[in-house]
């Protein structure tokens, strides 16, 4: 724009200077619109229209007819040029005309016959999507009430038209200028309507560029400004002013539908009051244009092209639009994140490159790639200015450094081939080549059709194809076409553009009316029922302007309006008072003036009589007058948009006109990729899928997606559907990406992003950048007016259209905080925030982490429980661990199918679980290994978990070195690994690993443990060359695995040992596959306590190693014989000790030791907490406890709750207690040993007494005499020990003792594995308890007589037969039961020491803790009942 | 040293325990820890005890011929070609591997489950519906009305809805009972294994700090 700019230039817009263009025919305010013949309509020449370049669209781009021209009218929603009338005559050009794609309105246009005055009235403007007028343009031109008290003032640049924010636009509602107001005219009923179908266009109807023929010989042009006749300075054709109205301005010949005054006398009617209320509340329909479009189309086509052609977007389609939600949340649908899997680095580089002169946006600009933002990254200035200003003239003079370079386009890639295609079209909806243009544009009525308004906006140029009037379109040039679409997707696009689309245009261009120009204005077009087919309204300009128009703030108006110039260009009387004008004051008052001739539109061909353009093209010192920033120009921003895309399509040049496309001209090939033929897209060449014969890019190719069988939105849903861990890492990366996006696409990222959702249905929703500038800032309006426009606004449901749900683009300007910039927004956003805020989407913010006090307290609860019973005695409830199995119990068949082991027997055993079932698993594991190393058989280990081996490894090495057990094992020499066990492989591939064991290859799979050692196993021919199957799992799938792939492979007997979480799935499998079952600790405890219990000890020494033992088949058959032959007589107690039980000091620190059963009686002595003393008696009570001290046979009494009797049952009330020696295992000890001096024979023969004696059986009946015992331990082995302080290796030792040296014991701790005794000249003497043989007798002796009664601990053990040991006790529990003076001893209470280690804290942990979790679950049970009878009583 | 790995595993297990505050870097720590032995551990073992001793007596076996050491290389091909499915663009060769691994797996489970499961447990089922009737049938019964719980056949009455008949629902009532007493069976011996390493675990703990 040049510097030289003349504010005189902009006397067409004045119309207070008469000097400039005197106004005729009274109209003062208009001059321009009624310069022309004082009857006629008049129309704004090409310059004298909104210097915004708003209605460049209403003009013509040369000013001549032909191709050139008819291209314009593939310009898109806003550019509309089927609005025009390129030759203002009726006729087949004109007609062609109304096949607009949009309209695509020609509802809008009428018949030619729609000239007459007649069809003219018919055609009501005050309903339909056009019905809602602003009062600005309900006025006449004779209203004195437009005083100029109550002109409107525009301080700054007015993006919108301003010639028609004017009040007094007299030229529309009184085309004669003569203030009479028109009558008017009925609605537009499309039902009847026979021009929504292109079908039933007559032949000759058809546009010229339908049918590929130019214009130029029969379309007159105005030689100044190439407008058409009928919106130059031509005369009427006939008196009727609406002649010269444009047929398709004033309606259908066949509108039948009644009209409703939208005025009565100038104010709005009641009638049509009541219609804005009956509006529905929102325009948001089931459908959307695209649904609408493709029903139309389906009916009328057949899908072959879409069936041939590759479509990697087309699915894109059909993901569904973006909810409203999706949009308010700012969170990306589905789909989209599917799209976002993409990786970028398949994407082209055009994609991934970034605009260098991008600027420094407020909200950075979307991800770099067309799958993470797509569409484009516009600023709403620079959107609007592209939609208003693209076509100004002179564009180059408009350089402003204001000017937001961002969103001009750059240089397009040539690239750009690498990714559309024939796809990319295809998902357009050309697909049918065979489609005509009269099929695919069925304007058909269809309620459920009325889509929302927005979702027309991306839909355009899908229905624009899939109408078939693509097919009418002329061939574009690759350059106009391509790089505006890229550029509306994002995409950089500059270079490739062909000279004349970056041409400046030489001269205003005359365009139609855009529809989001009344919609700017706070008309909603709103569909009623009478409307039967989407409109301009519908696109997306349209929601644009009401965003805009949502923007717009009261700001006062600035009286420093140079000159008042401006004002009166627009037709507004400028008072020097400068008081806004209150042009909507009617609609306040209640529209009082009667105004007929509410054909406001129709009123449009006035501008025929517009004054010849003479304007300049505006410079930006013009702008700078306004105060407003400059617009962008053209050359930089007519691609930055759908709408300017489509608009360059008019700019068609003929030299670089695409191929012919089928699509496009209805009667040649669909090629698009000839499309793409041009140089810019040498790039392009379609990858053939060799499967399909589709193509498909390099990028779906290397993600594995077919095209033809799943486009790539598909397989990116399928993907979406995947387990994130699933997906490939670039689509993990391209996942996080699209998070990342939808986080970023919250409200404070500044973004708008439903300015066009419907194209979200296909590429990603583009951005709307709200900066400084903008045209909120630019338009100024007074509280009045605002005031006015809520009320239009609510009158026309266009608030209802943005419900809550579906934030409007205004709704997320609000909340992206652009506006808390006062200075760049003075007055905006700070009284309507706090209305707003109620709509903000709550940010995501990440809660505190709280610790929940129940769940806490539930813990320290459990915890305490289980921890509890280690330090407090008087919390270890329940009964002690059990110390055998019921007879015939899965248990005792474990263990007897074990105690038929003989030695060198192989045992597979497989361990089947992980650390975090050792703690349960590993003390099954432990005794099972026990005893089959006790039957001196050999397990070998396998497993499918190589824990679990490293497990079994370590534990057999504690075995090794243990010196009790080795002991009981009658050697002194550590186990060896593949000698005595053989830990041999792990067995990877579960059922598979497992099943390897039937095969052949046994053997091979045996050779070697898991150090790499020779296990010597190669003597095993097959599964049954193992003598018994032990399977400790953790899970059922081992067990089941085991069950199915190694059972039935062997006929050994097979028990299982597992946890309790898995026994009730092992059960079913007793019996049928498994001979015995062990579960959990407490069976572990049991086979723990049955096989010490079954151990005898044996002096050291006396065992030989080499020696071979007893053969245990022998010792079997001689319990099969013995067990019958067993006699009541030859049960005999053996305990000849007096029956004494054995106490436990539990109190925590130094007790008395009293002379009688009460606290005052005098102190005899003190006990300390563990000492052992001999409990003889308690008194009636039972609160006090007669003891006797182990050392040096003090007598006194204790209370009850600070001792621990075991063994003892129920002592008899002020007698001395009857009890059992020291401990209360039966034991056969006479059972055949395998010692050189106890040969038994493997006959029959064998005395029954031998093998049935019971132990431990006394009666109480028995002599109470308590007999004075002293529990001593003989030290064993052969060396000598250390006598430790304390009870552990890290305590110092003392002294030493040698072999056979006996102590007096006085006290354990409390896992039992060391024993405090007496020693000279210290006062605390620990010795390991397996070093130790503790009697309670001095008797040493009784060690090795058949009837001594030992504790079972320490040294000296031999294994035995514990199969007879178990029927032998069986059977002397039955026969001494049946003594009747005899009464059952208990078998709880042992004191046997075992060695698990902790084993009955453990128990008494595990019994607790079970407790308070029974408490918690019933307590919280009863919470929720009382709070469900709560909340149901309420 | 053993010292210290009882140590090791006393600090370990404080740090594991300590997820009862929540989680945390020790906690996350010590699993890492464990996981990563674990799988080392794994990884040496399966070298140790599977791939070694294949090689072994397969294609390093002296005297190997080349049937032995096609043989014994074809797992490691397989492998090879499972690894090669980490691609996308080379991963078809590995459904050959894949394809193979599953159908033997299945086969073997097939198998496993007929001659292991379905017909001892059948077998078991019937024959002890003789030795111990009411135990047996308890069973049956149990079985039957369960598997009639997962019926979902029935007849679609004239508004829309599917119903099944009465005798079905009753027993499918029956079934559901079984079903609920069964997984409060599983909760109950899932809290009993968790008290038990819960126990066995507090246990280790005080014999690392009584020094026993």
């Amino acid at each position: 724009m040049s510097d030289d700019f003349d504010n005189d230039d902009l006397s067409w817009l004045r119309d207070d200077d008469p000097g400039d263009t005197p106004p005729e025919d009274g109209d003062e305010q208009f001059d321009w619109q009624e310069a022309g013949q004082p009857d006629q309509p008049h129309r704004p020449q090409e310059d004298q229209l909104g210097f915004t370049g708003e209605l460049s669209w209403l003009q013509d781009d040369d000013g001549e007819p032909g191709a050139e021209r008819d291209a314009d009218r593939l310009g898109m929603t806003g550019e509309l040029p089927w609005l025009q009338d390129d030759d203002g005559e009726p006729g087949a050009e004109r007609d062609a005309d109304r096949l607009g794609m949009t309209g695509e309105l020609p509802w809008l246009q009428g018949d030619d016959e729609a000239n007459d005055s007649e069809d003219a009235d018919a055609h009501d403007w005050g309903t339909g999507e056009f019905a809602i007028i602003p009062d600005g343009f309900e006025e006449t031109d004779g209203d004195e009430a437009d005083s100029p008290a109550d002109v409107q003032h525009v301080t700054a640049d007015l993006n919108l038209p301003d010639w028609l924010r004017s009040g007094d636009p007299d030229w529309i509602n009184d085309p004669a200028g003569e203030g009479e107001p028109a009558a008017p005219r009925d609605p537009v009923d499309w039902s009847q309507s026979s021009a929504g179908s292109l079908s039933d266009l007559p032949a000759d109807d058809e546009p010229d560029w339908l049918l590929n023929e130019t214009a130029e010989d029969d379309t007159p042009v105005s030689s100044e400004s190439g407008l058409p006749p009928w919106l130059q300075d031509e005369p009427a054709t006939s008196d009727d002013p609406l002649d010269d109205v444009p047929d398709w301005l004033l309606g259908l010949d066949d509108v039948q539908t009644e009209a409703t005054p939208y005025t009565v006398g100038g104010k709005l009617s009641e009638d049509w009051l009541a219609q804005g209320e009956a509006l529905p509340e929102t325009n948001e329909t089931e459908l959307t244009f695209d649904e609408w479009a493709a029903q139309q189309a389906a009916a009328a086509r057949t899908p072959e092209l879409d069936e041939l052609l590759p479509d990697s977007f087309s699915d894109l389609e059909d993901a569904g639009p973006v909810t409203p939600d999706d949009i308010d949340t700012g969170a990306l649908p589905g789909w989209f994140l599917g799209m976002e899997e993409l990786d970028t680095s398949d994407a082209p580089d055009w994609f991934t490159e970034t605009d260098p002169t991008a600027p420094s946006s407020p909200t950075e600009p979307m991800a770099d790639t067309v799958y993470d933002d797509p569409a484009p990254t516009l600023s709403l200035d620079d959107f609007l200015s592209t939609v208003e200003v693209d076509h100004l003239p002179e564009a180059e003079v408009l350089a402003d450094d204001e000017v937001d370079e961002a969103a001009h386009p750059a240089e397009m890639p040539a690239s750009l081939t690498d990714s559309f295609g024939d796809d990319f079209f295809t998902s357009l909806g050309i697909s049918d080549e065979s489609q005509s243009p009269e099929a695919g544009f069925e304007l058909e009525h269809d309620e459920e059709a009325e889509q929302p308004v927005q979702e027309y906006a991306d839909d355009f140029f899908s229905s624009l194809v899939a109408s078939g009037q693509t097919d009418d379109l002329p061939e574009p040039s690759m350059a106009d076409f391509g790089d505006d679409f890229l550029s509306s997707i994002g995409m950089e696009a500059g270079d490739a553009l062909p000279p004349e689309a970056e041409a400046e245009p030489e001269s205003p261009q005359l365009a139609p009316l855009p529809d989001a120009f009344f919609t700017s204005l706070g008309v909603e077009a709103q569909p009623e029922t009478e409307f039967e087919q989407p409109t301009a309204d519908d696109f997306d300009l349209d929601s644009l302007f009401a965003a805009e128009a949502d923007s717009i703030e009261p700001v006062e108006f600035d009286p420093a309006l140079p000159d008042g110039e401006f004002l009166s260009a627009l037709g507004i009387e400028n008072n020097a008072e400068a008081e806004p004008y209150n042009w909507f004051a009617e609609a306040e008052q209640g529209i009082t003036e009667e105004v007929d001739d509410a054909d406001w539109l129709g009123e449009l061909g006035e501008l025929e009589d517009l004054p010849a353009a003479e304007a300049e093209p505006l410079d930006d010192d013009f702008f700078a007058d306004l105060g407003a920033p400059a617009p962008v120009r053209p050359s930089e921003a007519e691609f930055q948009d759908l709408d300017s895309l489509l608009a360059s399509l008019d700019e068609v040049n003929e030299q670089n006109a695409l191929p012919s496309t089928g699509a496009l001209t209805g009667s040649e090939e669909v090629d698009f990729d000839n499309l793409f033929s041009d140089p810019a897209f040498a790039d392009i060449e379609p990858r053939i899928d060799p499967e399909t014969g589709f193509e498909r890019s390099d990028l779906l190719t290397e993600l594995g997606a077919t095209v033809g069988t799943a486009s790539a939105a598909a397989y990116l849903r399928q993907q979406r559907d995947r387990p994130l861990d699933e997906l490939p890492d670039r689509l993990k990366r391209l996942r996080d990406q699209a998070e990342q996006i939808g986080s970023a696409a919250q409200p404070e990222s500044q973004t708008l992003t439903d300015f066009l959702p419907g194209v979200t249905d296909g590429l990603a929703a583009g951005t709307l950048e709200i900066d400084a500038g903008s045209l909120a800032s630019g338009i100024t309006i007074t509280p009045d007016q605002q005031r006015r426009i809520d009320i239009l606004r609510t009158l026309t449901a266009s608030d209802q259209a943005t419900p809550r749900a579906a934030r409007s683009a205004i709704d997320l300007t609000y909340d992206s905080g652009f506006l808390d910039d006062d200075e760049a927004f003075p007055g905006l956003g700070a009284e309507e925030a706090p209305a707003e805020e109620a709509d903000l989407p709550v940010p995501l913010v990440q809660r505190p982490r709280r610790i929940k006090l129940n769940r806490l307290l539930i813990t320290l609860l459990v915890g305490a429980a289980v921890i509890a019973p280690f330090f407090l005695r008087p919390l270890r409830i329940g009964g002690p661990p059990p110390v055998s199995f019921g007879a015939d119990s899965r248990q005792q068949d474990a263990f007897n199918i074990l105690g038929t082991l003989r030695p060198g027997d192989f045992v597979l055993v497989g361990a089947e679980y992980g650390p975090t079932a050792a703690g349960e698993l590993d003390s099954l594991l432990q005794v099972t290994l026990q005893h089959i190393l006790l039957q001196r058989a050999i397990p070998v280990i396998v497993s499918g978990n190589p824990v679990a081996l490293l497990r079994a490894d370590n534990l057999l090495a504690e075995l090794a070195e243990d010196q009790t057990f080795l002991l009981r094992l009658g050697r002194t020499a550590p186990l060896e690994a593949n000698t005595d066990y053989s830990i041999v492989r792990y067995l990877p591939g579960g059922s598979v690993g497992l099943r390897s064991l039937g095969t052949g290859q046994l053997t091979a799979l045996l050779a070697n443990d898991i150090h790499g050692q020779a296990t010597g196993l190669n003597t095993l021919s097959g599964l049954d060359g193992f003598a018994a199957v032990v399977i400790v799992a953790e899970r059922p799938t081992d067990l089941r695995n085991w069950a199915e792939q190694v059972a039935p492979l062997t006929g050994s007997p097979i028990i299982a040992a597992t946890t309790f979480a898995a026994s009730p799935l092992a059960e079913p499998y007793l019996g049928a596959v498994l001979d015995g079952l062990l579960v959990g600790y407490p069976d572990a405890l049991a086979y723990d306590a049955l096989l010490l219990a079954g151990a005898q000890a044996v002096p050291p020494g006396e065992i030989d190693p080499q020696q071979p033992p007893v053969d245990a088949t022998d010792s079997l058959q001689a319990t099969a014989t013995i067990t019958p032959t067993t006699t009541p007589t030859q049960v005999l107690p053996t305990v000849t000790s007096t029956p004494l039980a054995n106490g436990v000091i539990t109190a925590t620190s130094t007790i008395n030791l009293r002379e009688g059963p009460s606290a005052g009686s005098p102190v005899v002595g003190s006990l300390q907490p563990g000492d052992l003393v001999q409990v003889i008696g308690q008194d009636d009570s039972g609160a006090w406890v007669n003891v006797r001290l182990p050392s040096g046979g003090i007598e006194g009494w204790v209370s009850s709750n600070l001792i621990v009797v075991r063994g003892a049952g129920d002592a008899p009330a002020n007698t001395p207690l009857p009890l059992p020696t020291n401990t209360t295992i039966p034991a056969p000890t006479s059972t055949p040993l395998p010692t050189q001096t106890a040969v038994v024979q493997p006959s029959a023969t064998l005395p029954p007494t031998n093998t049935t004696t019971p132990v431990a059986t006394s009666s109480p009946t028995q002599s109470p005499t308590p007999i004075p015992t002293v529990i001593t331990a003989r030290v064993t082995g052969t060396d000598r020990i250390n006598v430790r302080s304390g009870p552990g290796t890290s305590f110092a030792p003392v002294g030493t003792a040698g072999p056979g040296e006996e102590f007096t014991v006085i006290g354990r701790n409390s896992a039992g594995d060391w024993i405090r005794v007496e020693f000279p000249d210290v006062e605390e003497a620990w010795i390991a308890a397996f070093l130790l043989n503790i009697s309670a007798e001095q008797v040493p002796e009784t060690s090795s007589t058949s009837g001594g009664v030992q504790l079972v601990r320490g040294g000296g053990i031999a294994f035995a037969p514990y199969r007879v040991q178990a029927q032998a006790t069986e059977e002397a529990t039955a026969e001494v039961s049946e003594d009747p003076a005899a009464a059952p001893q208990p078998q709880v209470g042992s004191p046997v020491l075992r060695t698990l280690p902790y084993a009955e804290e453990r128990w008494y942990s595990m019994t607790l803790g079970l407790v308070v979790i029974i408490i918690i679950i019933v307590f919280g049970a009863l919470v929720n009942i009382l709070r469900a009878l709560r909340r149901r009583r309420n | 040293m053993e010292q210290i790995g009882l140590w090791a595993g006393f600090v370990l297990t404080l740090m594991v325990f300590s997820y009862l505050l929540g989680d945390n870097v020790l906690y996350r720590l010590a699993v890492y820890i464990l996981v990563g032995l674990a799988a080392g551990y794994v990884v040496i073992v399966a070298w140790e005890t599977v791939l070694s001793p294949w090689l072994n007596g397969s294609v390093l076996a002296p005297g190997a011929g080349v049937g032995e050491i096609a043989f014994g290389a074809l797992p490691f091909a397989i492998g090879a070609l499972l690894l090669l499915k980490a691609s996308p663009r080379f991963g078809r060769p590995g459904q050959l591997a894949l394809a193979f691994i599953v159908g033997v797996g299945t086969a073997v489970a097939l198998v496993g489950a007929i001659s292991g499961t379905l017909l001892p447990l059948t077998l078991a089922t019937s024959s002890g519906v003789a030795l111990n009737p009411l135990n047996s049938w308890l069973v049956v019964t149990g079985v039957i009305c369960t598997l009639v719980y997962f019926h979902y056949l029935g007849r679609r009455m004239p508004d829309g809805t599917v119903r099944r008949s009465r005798p079905i629902q009753t027993l499918a009532l029956v079934g559901q009972g079984i079903i609920v007493v069964t997984l409060g069976a599983l909760y109950a011996a899932a809290i009993l294994t968790s008290l038990t390493i819960f126990s066995e675990r507090v246990s280790y703990l005080l014999a690392q700090i009584g020094g026993v």
